[in-house]
């Protein structure tokens, strides 16, 4: 189990070093850098930048050597000490940005996934076990749906009908008057009435594609001789079903966790955005936008670690649950 | 130049007798008021107590029925928090004229951002603390700040006194010591200010020179005559230059006062004293991102930007206006802009009827049948703002292209005739204007006092056959491919680079499509490059495009500072024909080599300007500016299309004292002239 373990953390470090060489690259591959975006702000407000300006203001910023060095500047700087850099447009340390909103973020996407749960799983079985009922065909479409519809139509949708039928636009996690109330029941209520929106927004492509794997996997399983050999012998439907086909099925919940999180993150990017959370998906699309690079880079690096921690969590989970995982390389 | 006395704004005909019956004390209106009800019955019927409280001091006759102070501050007043507001206000305050009627305290004003770097909604909304003001219809220049401003007799000092009494936003009054701090230790500090703001420069590019006078007065001393420093003064971000810092607050961050602010931005994450002092205070944009920071303006910052997702703005209680029964301004209680990325959201949001006043980001043609639409059901109204450009979309071909056969093409005044009459103006009225708006070229529009009937019609007629003509005679053959080639075989082929998120840009794209085959038909071949405003932004910066379009800014009320469609020159980088031309103007050096020397012409231009720039007679100044016009009338500089209907704001019914329709102009910064200050929501 311990080189079980030792051999997934070494992944992740490689994977995680890796992430942050390809996301340095690409936030510097379109042309121009912040300076540039400044020196345009500073136009507009009248103050023109000379040459000398524009040179003092890239080694203000660190922007003047290669990228080699800038990159390996940021990474020993996160690596050593933990530090993020310095955010140029909002003039703040990236963590002091970043801060306020990943406890949003995570609480956003984790609630998303077991909210995904909660309703694929039921939804899934019943889909196998009643194959071809009228109820497997609707919740098949519907999914089918889900899986086709890009999430930020189905925000526009929501805000459309939210609009017209009660008169109020679902953007934000509170009302106007909740906001900025101290933490309390009626704040909890309002929470989820705002919640629920980018929940269902988020979940539904994860819901979709958990309910065809469950359906899937369990198909499987339910044509295998021995379920066939148990019914045979009597045991009960209900029970058999619960003890032997579903444990099997359930693996695909436990190994999703590593491609469903980035899901709900990246999801949370254009939904956020379209709805106005306060989570780091909209300020990720800002710092790309201005070239803010530590900004973004530091929100790319926060969402992979939570991403390859999560399918660390689901490979341990994983191991535990299935012993032909864990003992796999043994063989 | 002599001082004006404050002159009120807003000239009321018919003004109403003040309004009986506001008797507005009741905070549990406010939002705080009704979260506690919600939360706790303790707290609410606690709440509850100030309700029936009654300031002594509001009933008298001064004030009227709504007290000299607002019911939030009369409350700590009470308390002991706050000295009274007859101390709190200067000896003198600024008396405003409300546009309507005598208003009533309370109430949230609503409004929206798209983040933290949507910068000109903050300072056009709550937009104060210049030396000097603009009135209403931007017709004249009043105090503000100061309280006398007197120019000697070549304009090259003026003499600025503040009005005495001022205080910050924390109690602190206003001295010249802040003026001094603002100038020599930020503005002329390298570190924190790259390139000094030329308003605070001599023409020639010298910093000005500035006397302390006493705690009141101080003397600005330019080395030649500066007349239009008045003007600058009440101005956005410029007539705020020296007045902006506390220095009392800012002092312990900056270098020269406190030796250690370098180690201690360090251990505060910062990356050095620079990067700290300009997240405390150092540009506009911050003034939503610090809560501590105290400033002169009507509201000031309580929740910063960057902690949620709406920034809140709460009445400043040492705000130095009052209105003419002596009640202290503003009318309102806070500010709200809410963090809403997405504009069709923030639409969403504007035709529910969230909003009490908003005029950006959504406010354009493709939404304004929606948003009347909606008018019943939201409970506000539509009011059209006054456009004040000179078109719509102006086109503009680069004269500064690296590529020598393009910019010999580019230049060729006979060329951008041809193009201009290859266009059909009326078409692109009919699809794409609403049937609304007539053609125009890059001329200042009729109600300017600069209006010259021949610049602005010229060549706009649609007359293919005439284009055809003139570019045979010019000496552009028709290739095999039915495109045309230049004497020396640049081929006729274009792209055209859009910001398409711009507020026009959807329009844009669609008016280029159609110019596209309007072209074609003679001989000219366009490709469209439709990209986000950042990277048309990088683009422009580089002058590396064939042509681009924009807004024609310039059209009426500042003609003679958004110049950049008239001359190579102007803010924002200049003037999108002539880019490099324009930073050899603006900072008399380019970075890299010049590609093209200036012709005659553009340097003629540039000669008259610094002459305007130096004239202190007003109406001299016009004379030379119609001179820069003649000129751009002559070269025919850019090529305007179609003026059509302005953009417009949804103002809720109960949100009054706006004072209906106002000029939309980045200059003018709407609706901040409209005096925000004095606006009060109708219980």
């Amino acid at each position: 189990m311990v080189r079980y373990l030792g051999r997934r953390v070494l992944y992740m470090a490689a994977t995680l070093l890796a992430i942050s060489l390809v996301v340095f690259v690409i936030i510097n591959l379109p042309p121009g850098d912040f300076v540039t975006a400044l020196q345009a702000k500073y136009n507009q407000q009248g103050q023109g930048l000379g040459p000398q300006d524009v040179e003092n203001l890239r080694v203000r910023y660190g922007l003047d050597g290669n990228l080699v060095q800038q990159y390996w500047h940021w990474f020993t700087q996160i690596a050593a000490h933990g530090n993020l850099g310095m955010s140029f447009e909002f003039d703040k340390p990236v963590a002091q940005v970043i801060a306020p909103r990943l406890g949003w973020t995570l609480a956003v996407s984790l609630i998303t996934l077991l909210v995904t749960w909660a309703l694929a799983f039921p939804i899934g079985v019943y889909s196998a076990v009643k194959q071809h009922s009228i109820g497997d065909y609707a919740v098949t479409t519907v999914g089918f749906l889900g899986l086709a519809t890009p999430s930020f139509l189905i925000a526009l949708v929501f805000i459309y009908f939210s609009v017209t039928w009660f008169g109020s636009v679902p953007s934000g996690l509170c009302s106007p008057e909740w906001c900025d109330a101290a933490w309390n029941l009626g704040k909890l209520l309002d929470l989820f009435g705002h919640l629920w929106i980018p929940m269902i927004v988020i979940g539904t492509g994860g819901v979709a594609g958990l309910v065809r794997i469950i359906r899937n996997n369990l198909l499987d399983e339910l044509r295998r001789p021995y379920v066939t050999a148990a019914r045979a012998r009597g045991v009960p439907e209900g029970p058999l079903l619960r003890r032997y086909p579903l444990r099997v099925a359930l693996n695909p919940f436990v190994s999703t966790i590593g491609w469903i999180l980035p899901l709900l993150l990246v999801g949370d990017i254009v939904v956020g955005q379209i709805l106005s959370l306060p989570t780091l998906g909209p300020i990720l699309l800002g710092a790309l936008k201005s070239q803010d690079m530590y900004l973004a880079g530091s929100i790319i690096m926060i969402l992979s670690v939570v991403t390859v921690i999560g399918t660390l969590i689901s490979d341990l989970l994983l191991g535990w649950l299935d012993p032909r995982i864990r003992l796999g390389h043994q063989r | 130049m002599s001082t004006q006395q404050p002159r009120p704004d807003h000239a009321v005909t018919n003004p109403e007798p003040p309004r009986t019956g506001v008797f507005n004390w009741d905070p549990s209106l406010s939002r705080r008021g009704l979260v506690l009800t919600g939360a706790a019955a303790v707290t609410a019927s606690a709440a509850g107590c100030s309700w029936f409280s009654t300031d002594p001091e509001g009933e008298g006759a001064a004030g009227g029925d709504k007290g000299l102070e607002a019911p939030m501050l009369a409350e700590r007043v009470e308390a002991g928090d706050l000295p009274p507001v007859e101390e709190r206000l200067p000896k003198e305050p600024l008396v405003i004229k409300v546009a309507e009627s005598m208003g009533a305290y309370g109430g949230t004003w609503n409004t929206a951002i798209t983040g933290a770097a949507d910068g000109p909604w903050l300072w056009r909304t709550i937009n104060d603390g210049h030396l000097l003001e603009r009135s209403r219809d931007w017709s004249e220049i009043r105090m503000n700040v100061a309280s006398a401003f007197e120019a000697n007799e070549d304009a090259s000092e003026f003499t600025i006194t503040l009005r005495e009494g001022i205080k910050w936003s924390d109690g602190t009054p206003l001295t010249t010591a802040d003026v001094d701090f603002a100038y020599n230790n930020v503005a002329l500090n390298p570190d924190l200010t790259q390139g000094v703001p030329t308003e605070l420069c001599s023409i020639d590019g010298t910093p000005v020179e500035l006397e302390i006078v006493d705690d009141f007065t101080f003397v600005v001393k330019f080395n030649s005559p500066k007349p239009l420093f008045r003007d600058d003064m009440a101005a956005g971000t410029s007539g705020q230059r020296f007045t902006m810092y506390p220095r009392h607050y800012l002092e312990q961050f900056h270098l020269d006062f406190n030796e250690n602010a370098d180690q201690e931005s360090l251990d505060e994450g910062f990356d050095g004293w620079v990067a700290r002092f300009t997240s405390k205070g150092n540009l506009w944009n911050f003034l939503w991102e610090n809560a501590d920071l105290p400033t002169l303006l009507p509201w000031s910052c309580k929740k910063p930007i960057s902690d949620a997702d709406y920034a809140q703005f709460e009445r400043n209680p040492y705000y130095w206006k009052v209105d003419e029964e002596g009640s202290q301004l503003p009318y309102l209680d806070e500010v709200r802009f809410n963090i809403i990325a997405d504009v069709e959201t923030m639409f969403a949001h504007a035709i529910n009827g969230d909003y009490q006043f908003h005029s950006r980001h959504f406010n354009d043609n493709a939404h304004r049948a929606d948003a009347v639409d909606g008018e019943a059901n939201g409970d506000y109204t539509v009011v059209d703002l006054d456009s004040t450009y000179s078109s719509d979309m102006n086109l503009a071909f680069n004269m500064n292209h690296r590529d020598a056969g393009l910019r010999k093409v580019f230049s060729d005044k006979q060329f951008r005739i041809a193009m201009s009459h290859a266009i059909d103006r009326q078409e692109l009225i009919d699809v794409l204007w609403n049937r609304v708006g007539e053609p125009a070229q890059a001329a200042p529009r009729p109600e300017s006092r600069f209006y010259d009937e021949a610049f602005d019609t010229q060549y706009t007629e649609f007359d293919p056959d005439l284009a055809n003509q003139t570019l045979d005679d010019a000496g552009y053959t028709t290739g095999s491919d039915g495109v045309r080639e230049s004497a020396d075989g640049t081929r006729l082929e274009f792209t055209v680079i859009v910001a398409d998120d711009a507020l026009l840009g959807t329009v844009w794209v669609n008016a280029l499509d159609m110019i596209l085959d309007m072209w074609a038909a003679v001989g000219v071949k366009l490709n469209i490059g439709g990209q986000p405003r950042e990277n048309w932004q990088n683009l422009v910066n580089e002058f590396d495009y064939d042509l681009t379009v924009w807004t024609g800014d310039g059209g009426y009320i500042d003609e003679t500072i958004s110049v950049y469609w008239y001359m190579a020159a102007g803010p924002g980088g200049g003037s999108f024909f002539g880019r490099q031309w324009s930073e050899q103007y603006t900072l008399g050096t380019t970075q890299e080599a010049m590609v093209a020397e200036p012709p005659a012409f553009i340097t003629e231009q540039w000669d008259l300007y610094d002459q305007l720039k130096a004239e202190p007679d007003e109406a001299a100044r016009d004379e030379i500016f119609k001179q820069i016009l003649a000129i751009a009338k002559e070269e025919f500089l850019a090529i305007g299309t179609v003026r059509g209907q302005g953009a417009w704001a949804v103002v809720a019914n109960a949100l009054k004292n706006t004072g209906g329709a106002m000029p939309e102009n980045p200059t003018y910064g709407t609706p901040g002239p409209a005096a925000p200050e004095q606006w009060y929501l109708e219980a």
